[in-house]
């Protein structure tokens, strides 16, 4: 249910700026935080991902399987990287800095894809990044608490 | 038997699989457009709020933005009015001097120097308008005081207040005849009347006939006091002016010829 609210606040988002600017991936960095902070089956994660993107895809970008295929690729390779990391440096910079770095390459990809100016474009994603930070730092203290009383 | 690890690689591997093969074939697919159309209009209902929420937040910017430009649009007006409303006033009144000018009664006051303010000053009109030294100078009908010097086209004016001017008067309801005078500080004065003169307050004195420049009968003012003050070592009562010299905009000349014509 809090994957279905996630994917409707990205698009509500995209409903409400209507293009003018690109919408914030909090779908895709919820998914990164549960998936890297949780000990859910990474499975059902990708399939998640997979029909999330499926379905922006059919209502947004019209090129069915190309968001699809940028979050499970990004939640693989995320998770990837993550599962070299010990333990006592999974912090909660550290959640939010793999969170974001996949985010950032989604962005870059839909960026290419968007075709704007350059101006406008440096604009957009610029917004998109300011609007994800946040975010990014409350699940960061989220998993610091979690962390922290986990070790307590 | 396959671990949990590669269970994940091979579902992430065939998710992306998938994704590449809908990338390319999806264009393809007979009803691929069904499904789009289906989906948008079952998100649509969902997305309605926010889609009435940014029309609103739309229209309700642009009525600020009509606003602002209608404010905008409003002030350059009120500026256009005002430019055009003082250009109308100016070219009014540079009609009105022009008709004053053309007149052959009404001479404009064109300089009065503060040094001499109860002293003289100056109209635009001269010896080619006819006028000449000593003709009296009116404001409404009384008297203002009297052409000192002309020049082609400006004369000077004696004014009433000035202490060299001395004027015949008469008390027009005793018919003492006597003389006034002003002390240069906007006052006038009545002088040599006799010692049992029956004048007082209220009584109108007028010009006395006493040269062919000097008709009779113009107002000058009214008696304002009975106590007697000396000025130059004469006895003198004070006057009420009838002119008011210090809204001395426009006068006329005439000349006792004129006044019997």
């Amino acid at each position: 249910m809090s994957y279905l609210c996630f994917w409707f606040l990205q698009d509500f988002l995209q409903v409400f700026l209507a293009g003018n600017i690109l919408v914030p991936e909090y779908f895709l960095l919820f998914l990164l935080y549960r998936s890297l902070s949780t000990e859910e089956s990474f499975i059902f994660f990708l399939w998640i991902a997979f029909a999330g993107g499926l379905l922006w895809d059919i209502r947004w970008t019209g090129l069915i399987g190309l968001t699809s295929g940028i979050y499970v690729s990004g939640l693989i390779m995320a998770r990837w990287v993550w599962s070299f990391i010990p333990d006592t440096g999974k912090t909660g910079f550290m959640l939010s800095f793999f969170i974001w770095f996949p985010i950032f390459f989604v962005s870059l990809a839909r960026l290419v894809v968007w075709g704007m100016g350059r101006d406008l474009l440096f604009q957009a994603f610029m917004i998109q990044q300011a609007c994800i930070i946040p975010v990014l730092v409350i699940f960061a203290v989220f998993h610091s608490r979690k962390v922290a009383s986990d070790n307590a | 038997m396959i671990n949990e690890i590669e269970k994940q690689w091979i579902h992430g591997l065939c998710a992306i699989l998938i994704s590449l093969l809908l990338l390319v074939f999806s264009s393809q697919l007979k009803y691929g457009g069904v499904v789009a159309d289906m989906s948008t209009r079952i998100l649509n209902i969902p997305e309605y709020p926010v889609r009435k929420l940014r029309e609103g937040i739309i229209d309700l910017s642009m009525w600020f933005h009509s606003k602002d430009r209608l404010y905008s649009r409003v002030r350059i007006l009120e500026e256009e009015n005002t430019h055009l409303r003082t250009k109308l006033n100016i070219s009014e009144a540079v009609s009105l001097a022009r008709q004053i000018d053309q007149s052959s009664d009404i001479a404009r006051v064109t300089f009065r120097a503060p040094s001499s303010w109860w002293s003289e000053f100056r109209i635009n009109k001269g010896l080619s308008d006819g006028l000449v030294p000593g003709q009296l100078v009116l404001q409404d009908g009384a008297l203002v005081g009297r052409i000192a010097a002309v020049e082609k086209s400006f004369s000077w004016v004696e004014l009433i207040s000035s202490s060299s001017l001395l004027v015949p008067a008469v008390v027009e309801e005793t018919r003492e005849v006597a003389v006034v005078a002003g002390d240069d500080m906007g006052d006038i004065w009545l002088l040599y009347l006799p010692d049992n003169s029956n004048a007082s307050e209220g009584m109108t004195v007028s010009t006395a006939i006493v040269n062919d420049m000097s008709p009779p009968g113009i107002p000058i003012g009214t008696i304002s006091g009975t106590d007697s003050y000396y000025l130059g070592g004469a006895k003198a009562i004070p006057l009420e002016m009838k002119a008011d010299l210090s809204r001395l905009y426009e006068v006329s000349a005439i000349s006792y010829e004129e006044n019997v014509n």
